[in-house]
């Protein structure tokens, strides 16, 4: 049976998005270690230049004068630098995603047509929502229970705490350079009324005791 | 300023489907007008506040009450107004009718400042709760429900304060939360909890209510909508459904570490069942539990599968102990008509016939108590 017009297009897709990405995708597809450790050169080595020239900034004269008020500030491009790498990561990671969410739907793409074609339902826009549904449901539980599916969706996710992360240091470098408190001040001060309040709630459950 | 990459995706998700469904409404011709959605709560008063925790006390519907009153303890993740939804549909409204004394817990919503409480903080909360109706009933002990989340407070809690307790209602309570049945508990196991918490704060409920969406997408982003389109002329299924999509969007955030706990220790470690939970230095037998308890399944729940409740049976040491399955999901439980046909008032009857031996000096014999001499309330 020749290939279905969906499968052809899914499969090109995947494969011209393959090539495209190869560079940075290039080892983690396979699991080769040899190939992740070497072969994603280009970001990196981009992103870790980048931060050797914001660091070695520091030292130039002119700024290690003022140091003390721009370095918070210089420090900052240096997160910039770690934080395009870490978005790259993530892209990386959301490409990898959407390609397994991409097969399951050609999975489901290929089902239906079988069932199209092997039990005709008709011009009933409704049953053949009902069978696009049932499809649809199975395929998707299934790549959603799969452990390896919440393995990657739990690196995506944790990717994007990191990212976040730099962006909140960031905006924290900022407002300490623009004397601001910063979130990790205002922590500190909910942490200390939050024991605060601790003890005199066991205070006043030791003064009602009998 | 910082980026809530969470929002953004929910707002990616929310915005294509409102516009589709703008267009189905479009192709469905001239639309009956629908008014602003309003939730048919009964009348209650909020007797106490902790913070941002208050304590609602309903109004009775009948004149005697039975001596021993019911706290309902709901999820932090969502509103506890599910089993108050509307008139017709009111869990809160058959206790009432039965003389039960309905007192629920309002988590309301957490602010930066509260992202250091943990589960143990939750639970003393529910404590000063049980304190004030003890005090203000004089009712020695309570009847205790909790649903989804606030079930595993209220079996933590019956553990540690068993003295306070006269019988426990569970509902959608997760338990063990090792089953692959669901699909929270596969994903729970690779959650990097330190991260998410570390990072927010306060777990954002955009973040969950995604995390929800992505357990079943196409009933609950597809479906769902193609439903409503399909009855958009029908009043009161357009009520109902804008009622639902109120509470199920109505969502707070969670405190950080009780959502770094409940990962960590119940998601990936499973401490509760094992009787390995600790908090705050106290451990969690749930063989301490010794009191009625009844415990209400859906069997058709894909948040809380029934595998994960249902393990409780076995880890109580109570002698009167009864499980009521009902073929229903999760919130379909608290809202469907059929639960309200068939399910809530066998609860409820339940409920009654264990509200009589609150202390020794209360039993069926010496009847019940005048509703106006229930708590008082702050009005």
């Amino acid at each position: 049976m020749s290939e279905d017009p969906y499968q052809k297009f899914y499969k090109a897709w995947i494969d011209a998005t393959k090539g495209y990405m190869a560079p940075w995708l290039a080892g983690t597809q396979t699991g080769d270690q040899n190939q992740s450790k070497s072969a994603p050169h280009f970001r990196v080595d981009w992103a870790m230049q980048s931060k050797d020239f914001f660091e070695r900034m520091l030292w130039f004269p002119p700024f290690s004068v003022i140091q003390g008020t721009a370095g918070p500030a210089i420090q900052n491009y240096v997160k910039y630098a770690e934080i395009s790498s870490l978005s790259i990561e993530i892209y990386k990671k959301w490409i990898d995603l959407y390609l397994e969410f991409s097969r399951a739907m050609t999975e489901v793409t290929t089902k239906l047509n079988t069932r199209f074609l092997t039990s005709a339902p008709g011009a009933d826009p409704k049953q053949v929502y009902a069978i696009w549904l049932e499809e649809l449901t199975q395929g998707l539980d299934k790549l959603l229970r799969s452990e390896e599916i919440a393995g990657k969706m739990a690196g995506f996710l944790s990717n994007i705490m990191d990212l976040k992360k730099e962006t909140d240091g960031f905006m924290e470098n900022y407002y300490k350079s623009i004397n601001i408190p910063t979130r990790s001040e205002m922590d500190r001060a909910y942490k200390e009324i939050y024991d605060l309040k601790k003890t005199l709630r066991k205070m006043k459950k030791n003064s009602e005791s009998p | 300023m910082s980026l809530d990459w969470f929002k953004m995706m929910e707002q990616s998700f929310k915005e294509p489907y409102i516009r589709s469904l703008n267009d189905m409404m479009k192709t469905a011709g001239p639309i009956p007008e629908i008014p602003a959605v309003r939730i048919d709560t009964l009348p209650y008063d909020v007797v106490f506040t902790d913070g941002r925790v208050k304590l609602l006390h309903y109004k009775p519907t009948v004149q005697e009450l039975l001596p021993t009153p019911l706290l309902i303890v709901y999820a932090q993740i969502n509103r506890y107004y599910i089993l108050d939804l509307q008139h017709d549909k009111s869990v809160v409204k058959h206790y009432l009718e039965k003389g039960i004394d309905v007192f629920v817990v309002d988590w309301g919503d957490p602010g930066p400042e509260d992202r250091y409480e943990t589960i143990y903080d939750q639970i003393e909360y529910m404590d000063d709760a049980v304190e004030y109706i003890r005090k203000t009933t004089k009712a020695e002990k309570i009847n205790l429900q909790g649903y989804c989340m606030g079930g595993t407070y209220s079996a933590i809690y019956t553990s540690l304060y068993h003295e306070k307790v006269n019988s426990l209602i569970l509902q959608a309570a997760p338990i063990d939360f090792t089953v692959q049945a669901g699909i929270l508990n596969i994903w729970g196991k690779y959650i990097d909890a330190d991260k998410i918490v570390d990072s927010y704060g306060n777990v954002p409920s955009s973040l969950l209510n995604l995390g929800f969406l992505m357990i079943d997408p196409v009933r609950l982003l597809v479906d769902k909508y193609v439903k409503f389109y399909e009855n958009v002329r029908d009043k009161d299924y357009v009520q109902n459904f804008l009622r639902m999509e109120k509470w199920i969007f109505d969502s707070p955030d969670l405190p950080g570490e009780v959502y770094r706990q409940f990962i960590k220790d119940l998601y990936q470690r499973n401490l509760l069942s094992k009787n390995e939970l600790v908090v705050e230095g106290k451990k969690v037998d749930l063989k301490k539990i010794r009191v009625p308890l009844l415990n209400i399944v859906g069997t058709s729940d894909t948040l809380v599968p029934p595998e994960s409740s249902i393990p409780i049976m076995d880890l109580v040491s109570s002698s009167d102990k009864e499980m009521l399955k009902f073929a229903s999901g999760h919130i379909g439980i608290s809202v469907s008509a059929r639960a309200h046909r068939d399910l809530w008032p066998k609860a409820s009857q339940w409920i009654a016939d264990r509200s009589f031996s609150s202390d020794k000096s209360t039993s069926k014999d010496s009847v019940k108590i005048k509703a106006s001499r229930s708590a008082k309330s702050k009005d």
